[in-house]
């Protein structure tokens, strides 16, 4: 007997070296959080909602749920209606131009989050960039506050988050047949029509997964609305951290995550609604 | 006896209605295209009368799709002239010339029901919803795919899909019909229907149409004038049955139809009639030009040589080495000498048994003038 017939794996046993480190190190640790947010205290036995009753309880808890959820809506759609323009050049471009925007599209993200943080630390304090070039142009006669409020965060993480709006709106503009296109064109369809009748609607599934991904990343990003917000400006994941390693309380910090997973799920599960149904005719 | 109930589906339908179309002349003069270094189309001079259904015949590389973007406005010629009904249109966009156009692939919106495919120009005409309703309503019921507008593209099977491609391209009422080889995404069987269909609805509407395709059959069977291209020139442009009898250059003898071609020279003339040496013997020809040169190829379609038994005045002497029955004749492969072979296709009755492989024959022209004579050299 040959070696290869002694060892012939199925296709799903590949799998299996994949599926025993997620396991491991993915659901069961998101497990053991999800228990622990139902105990009533550090190393109190038995099940309890007082954690997620904890939180819903206090305002502040609740403006830092609904706050973070504007943030990820608001990145979201910054990074569309910036993004989509991009990736549309993008898709078009040919020779030396394609590889000029391949690189400025994706340096961003070949730098750390931190390095591009602070960089917008300096584009928008008090003496930075921004204010100084609108005091310097007359614009404003004080400098205006970006630094450690909520609009510094939404700029900054639009810019750290905007390739991963940008690449996928570029695959799907590249799928689009440019006959289609031609076709608009010879029916007497505009440039204005050919793209809102035509080229958006095919790129809804681009749009969609830019979208998600951009969302998700954003309400659970700590690195920028940590540093840009200062500390004066709370995030769910900024709260987890100070529950869960200043404060030491794990099941409170616990119960905060499983309400951003749910929210993050939320989104995730209605903008995949959506996506099924937009793919159900682009085929 | 599918086949046959299409048949019959086909000539049931109602008879298409007639829309007061005049048709639409399209003129090109002197249009030459450069892709860099690479000329694409060399000084091509066409007239298209209305409602005229022409097709640009060539093999892969000729330039017949560059014509076609050129006309539809998809690319600006390098220099020339392109006039729709005298009107010049060069400097037009795709969108203002009001040229209809069927892909290849269909390229049907798949994002859109038939209704809305069909109603997609009428829309962008800015037309009152009213008009779209009733317009594209006449244009799914011509296509006979009425029961179908809720259907989106991918529901649809490839006749069905060309039928809504039909229909979007005439809702608006085109000058002109591009159809870009449309027919060779279809299986053969529906094919054939489809070009009827297409031939059909396009007379009826009075529209004029220039088909793209490399299938001579197709252009055959559903032009009116057929445009032989090579190598970005049309060789020739004539009713199909003109190319087939009397094409006047090698290229579109070889390209169209089967052709044996036998070096020859001529050996006396006597008015038109011209006395040529082949290998195998001397022939009779009529040649409507005759070439200067002293060099030269006769070619003969299979089917213009007949067979005989006995030897007589131009008469070329050959042996049978093989013979192949298809259907309704047989083909069979002749030798004349060492290095030349001729196909000759003679029709097959019943009873009559073959030729066997070996037999001394004589081969004759079935009239002077079905052959045509060319230069040796390209």
């Amino acid at each position: 007997m040959k070696a290869s017939q002694l060892f012939s794996p199925k296709e799903w046993q590949l799998a299996l070296p994949l599926a025993f480190f997620l396991h491991l190190f993915y659901v069961a640790p998101l497990a053991i959080l999800l228990a622990s947010s139902f105990q009533q205290a550090p190393g109190v036995a038995g099940v309890s909602l007082a954690q997620y009753g904890n939180f819903f309880g206090d305002a502040v808890n609740r403006d830092v749920l609904v706050d973070t959820f504007i943030l990820g809506v608001q990145v979201t759609l910054a990074c569309l209606i910036f993004g989509y323009p991009v990736a549309y050049i993008y898709a078009r471009a040919v020779g030396i131009w394609k590889t000029i925007l391949t690189f400025l599209i994706l340096l961003p993200l070949l730098t750390s989050a931190v390095v591009r943080t602070f960089g917008w630390v300096v584009i928008l304090g008090k003496q930075g960039l921004v204010n100084s070039a609108l005091l310097g142009l007359g614009v404003l006669q004080e400098p205006v506050k970006l630094l450690f409020t909520h609009h510094g965060v939404a700029i900054a993480m639009t810019q750290i988050q905007l390739p991963l709006m940008i690449l996928p709106i570029v695959a799907s503009i590249s799928q689009i047949d440019s006959r289609l296109l031609a076709a608009s064109a010879s029916l007497g369809g505009g440039a204005w029509r050919t793209f809102w009748k035509v080229v958006f609607p095919l790129t809804l599934p681009g749009v969609i997964s830019g979208c998600l991904l951009v969302f998700a990343l954003t309400v659970s990003s700590f690195v920028t609305p940590s540093i840009i917000g200062g500390g004066q400006i709370m995030y769910m994941p900024t709260l987890i951290y100070q529950q869960a390693v200043v404060l030491l309380n794990g099941p409170f910090a616990a119960a905060i995550s499983a309400i951003l997973l749910v929210m993050v799920l939320t989104v995730v599960i209605g903008l995949s609604v959506l996506s099924q149904r937009s793919r159900a005719y682009i085929r | 006896m599918e086949s046959v109930e299409r048949i019959e589906s086909l000539a049931s339908r109602p008879e298409v209605q007639v829309l007061a179309n005049p048709g639409h002349s399209l003129v090109l003069e002197q249009v030459i295209h450069r892709f860099g270094e690479m000329v694409a189309l060399k000084d091509i001079n066409l007239e298209i009368r209305p409602g005229e259904f022409i097709s640009l015949l060539g093999p892969s590389g000729c330039g017949k799709t560059t014509l076609l973007r050129i006309i539809a406005g998809f690319l600006k010629p390098s220099a020339g002239q392109i006039s729709i009904d005298g009107q010049p249109v060069v400097n037009l966009s795709p969108n203002q010339r009001g040229v209809g156009i069927v892909f290849q692939n269909y390229a049907l919106f798949p994002h859109m029901s038939v209704w809305d495919n069909v109603a997609y120009g009428l829309r962008a005409k800015r037309l009152s919803n009213v008009n779209v309703n009733t317009k594209v309503g006449e244009m799914l019921d011509l296509v006979q795919l009425g029961h179908l507008a809720k259907r989106y593209p991918s529901e649809l099977s490839g006749g069905q899909q060309q039928r809504v491609a039909i229909a979007r391209a005439l809702a608006v009422g085109p000058k002109l019909m591009l159809l870009d080889e449309p027919f060779s995404a279809l299986d053969k069987n529906l094919r054939l229907d489809m070009q009827i269909e297409i031939r059909r609805l396009l007379s009826a509407q009075g529209v004029t149409a220039v088909l793209v395709t490399h299938d001579q059959e197709e252009a055959m069977s559903m032009s009116d004038r057929i445009a032989v291209m090579s190598q970005g020139e049309i060789h020739q442009f004539d009713s199909p049955t003109q190319i087939y009898d009397q094409p006047k250059t090698r290229f579109v003898t070889t390209f169209v139809g089967t052709c044996n071609l036998l070096p020859a020279q001529i050996v006396g003339r006597d008015g038109a009639d011209v006395l040529v040496q082949v290998a195998g013997g001397r022939l009779l020809v009529q040649s409507a030009s005759l070439p200067s040169e002293q060099d030269l190829l006769l070619a003969i379609r299979p089917e213009h040589l007949r067979i005989q038994l006995q030897p007589g005045a131009h008469r070329l002497s050959g042996t049978v080495e093989l013979c192949l029955p298809l259907g309704s004749f047989m083909v069979y492969e002749v030798r004349i000498d060492a290095a030349t072979k001729l196909k000759v296709t003679q029709p097959r009755s019943p009873g009559v048994s073959p030729l066997e492989a070996g037999t001394e024959i004589y081969l004759e022209l079935v009239s002077p003038q079905a052959c045509s004579l060319f230069p040796a050299q390209a």
